[in-house]
């Protein structure tokens, strides 16, 4: 049985445009949402991913029963989250990145006891709790100080402990690494990876690709409102039809020599920045490009008057690889 | 457990939670005390000034309920811009516990605080203009300053609920605090006030917990006052409640984004 079941769901919002003084005041209406369908298994770790403004806040946020859709129906563990979100409530845990979502002034243990009240713990099992989840988060011998005083990390483990408070069955983890230094996003993704071990269904968003592709057992691609991609890492890359991926360093190149890349049909999306005194070309190319690539990028940089090749590398597509050409696809499309 | 029980269970928890969030902010507490000197100053330069009708205790608590109504006022609104600025009213949403319940235990708290407002003034009119506070008129006083605590919850309840509808509500809150001090009589009678502006003052709970804690301070329990403040603040209750509700509800359907 599904965890997380979204059948066409749709949100729209009214957006205000002008001004009431200049009598020029408009009302559209903005899609965010234009017919999201997902299905998360029990006990899965599913990861969001999608550029900002793609949808992926708005589909956390009814998950979270704090948005309605539009229309569409969402059902968590068989519960009717837009009809009975009450009911729904106690059984999600709702975690996001950042260092907002706790009341700074107050202990790390006065923060959980509060929430502890909020979901309606009893005093007994609050104690018993709020210490395992201290303990699991590494924060017992910091329990009485104040949150303002924790670093970024540590704020972000606690804010993991509060949304676990109540042993949710379904856990949203909205960006739990943003922001994060190296180590302490390592922590967060150990704990990530002991929950999902737990038996528990998480969602989870990112914009690190390592990090989902490293956690998730299956991912979705969101762009424009629209799943546009689902399934694991392997699949997302065989629907992205993403094939090999150029690497070259140059010296004297152009934006021109990027879009006359780009207007190969085998060439999926090129990317030109600066490294210093050269230039970085990355050429990602469709699977049927074939063996040929590298050839065609040589050809392409001598065709380009002033343009030099330093070095060239192939690479296998990675899960960026991947996102980037669906999300590149999808924009294509919908400008066409 | 009964829905009530839970209720309350977690209000009077949430009401202890946000005192002590209240009470870690030093400048808070010290402005919140120091202020009503201000006010108790004030109210006995317009008593020496007016008719001399009222005793230096009714123009001290008088003075105290314009520190409380204050704290009320910009308290009240104030944690709720707070929670939205820490990103805890969407949070507080989307718990079990029923939102109208975690808004008001934070305008009690609110009250409370104010509370310390009155305390304040107490202390300068003993000092500074010898009001003071016999013993046979301290239960009536109790009672009638807890009233007043009720009163001012109330009506920042219901402040709270334009504060969770409205982002920018401060600039109604400070547009309606000095009205609120004279409509309400914490600092002249009403009787004293133009005949509008009576009427009006009778829609105020505040207004009748003023007039028993200044009947209180003859030790008369004005019966009367405090029925009908009991029956306003269940009137103002009821009205936040919808307000919460309607605001959380709205927030939900239209996704005005007042919650985040």
């Amino acid at each position: 049985m599904s965890a997380i079941v979204m059948n066409d769901v749709r949100r729209e919002f009214d957006v205000a445009t002008g001004s009431v003084w200049r009598m020029n005041r408009r009302i559209r209406k903005f899609e965010a949402l234009r017919g999201v369908t997902l299905n998360v298994a029990r006990g899965e770790l599913f990861g969001l991913l999608g550029p900002n403004g793609a949808g992926k806040t708005t589909t956390i946020k009814i998950l979270t029963t704090l948005l309605v859709p539009t229309s569409g129906e969402v059902y968590l563990n068989g519960l009717d989250a837009v009809r009975s979100p009450h009911q729904v409530r106690s059984r999600i845990g709702y975690v996001f990145g950042g260092d907002k979502g706790l009341y700074d002034r107050l202990s790390a243990r006065d923060n959980l006891r509060y929430f502890s009240n909020l979901y309606r713990i009893s005093p007994v099992e609050q104690r018993k709790r709020i210490n395992e989840l201290l303990e699991m988060m590494n924060l017992l011998d910091r329990q009485n100080d104040r949150v303002e005083t924790f670093s970024r990390g540590m704020k972000q483990r606690l804010h993991i402990a509060r949304g676990l408070l109540h042993d949710p069955d379904i856990i949203y983890l909205d960006e739990p690494t943003n922001g994060l230094d190296p180590l302490a996003a390592r922590d967060v993704r150990a704990i990530v990876r002991n929950l999902k071990n737990s038996g528990k269904t998480i969602l989870l968003t990112t914009h690190y690709m390592f990090e989902a592709e490293d956690l998730c057992d299956r991912l979705a691609v969101i762009a424009d409102g629209r799943i546009i991609a689902e399934g694991t890492s392997k699949e997302l890359g065989a629907l992205a039809n993403a094939g090999s991926v150029v690497r070259a360093e140059i010296i004297g190149g152009a934006q021109a020599l990027c879009r006359n890349l780009e207007d190969r049909i085998d060439v999926v999306n090129c990317h030109l920045e600066p490294l210093g005194d050269r230039e970085l070309l990355t050429i990602r190319f469709a699977a049927h490009a074939g063996i040929e690539v590298p050839r065609l990028v040589r050809e392409a940089v001598a065709a380009d008057n002033g343009a030099q090749l330093l070095d060239l590398q192939l690479r296998e597509p990675t899960l960026e690889d991947k996102y980037v050409t669906l999300v590149s696809q999808s924009r294509d499309k919908e400008s066409a | 457990m009964t829905n009530l029980s839970a209720d309350w269970k977690l209000f009077s928890s949430n009401v202890r939670f946000y005192l002590l969030h209240l009470s870690r902010s030093p400048i808070e507490l010290t402005i919140t005390f120091l202020l009503p000197l201000f006010f108790a100053t004030v109210a006995h330069l317009i008593g020496e000034a007016g008719s001399g009708r009222l005793t230096s205790l009714e123009i001290t608590l008088g003075a105290g309920l314009m520190g409380m109504w204050t704290t009320v006022m910009y308290g009240a609104g104030g944690l709720i811009k707070e929670q939205r600025r820490l990103g805890l009213l969407e949070l507080l949403l989307a718990a079990p516990g029923r939102f109208p319940v975690t808004i008001m235990s934070m305008t009690v708290a609110v009250s409370l605080l104010g509370f310390e407002a009155m305390l304040g003034t107490v202390a300068w009119g003993y000092f500074l203009f010898d009001a003071r506070i016999e013993g046979p008129i301290l239960p009536a006083l109790a009672v009638t300053v807890v009233l007043c605590v009720l009163a001012m919850s109330v009506v920042g309840f219901v402040v709270a609920a334009v504060f969770v509808e409205v982002r920018k509500a401060e600039s109604v809150a400070e547009a309606v605090v000095a009205p609120l001090w004279l409509l309400s009589g914490v600092l002249i009678p009403v009787s004293a006030l133009p005949g509008p502006a009576q009427v009006l003052s009778q829609l105020l709970p505040v207004t009748f917990a003023a007039e028993a804690l200044r009947a209180a301070t003859h030790s008369i329990w004005d019966v009367h006052a405090i029925g009908a403040c009991l029956a306003l603040s269940l009137l103002y209750a009821t009205l936040g409640w919808i307000g919460v509700n309607a605001a959380a509800r709205s927030s939900r359907s239209r996704g005005g984004m007042h919650l985040w």
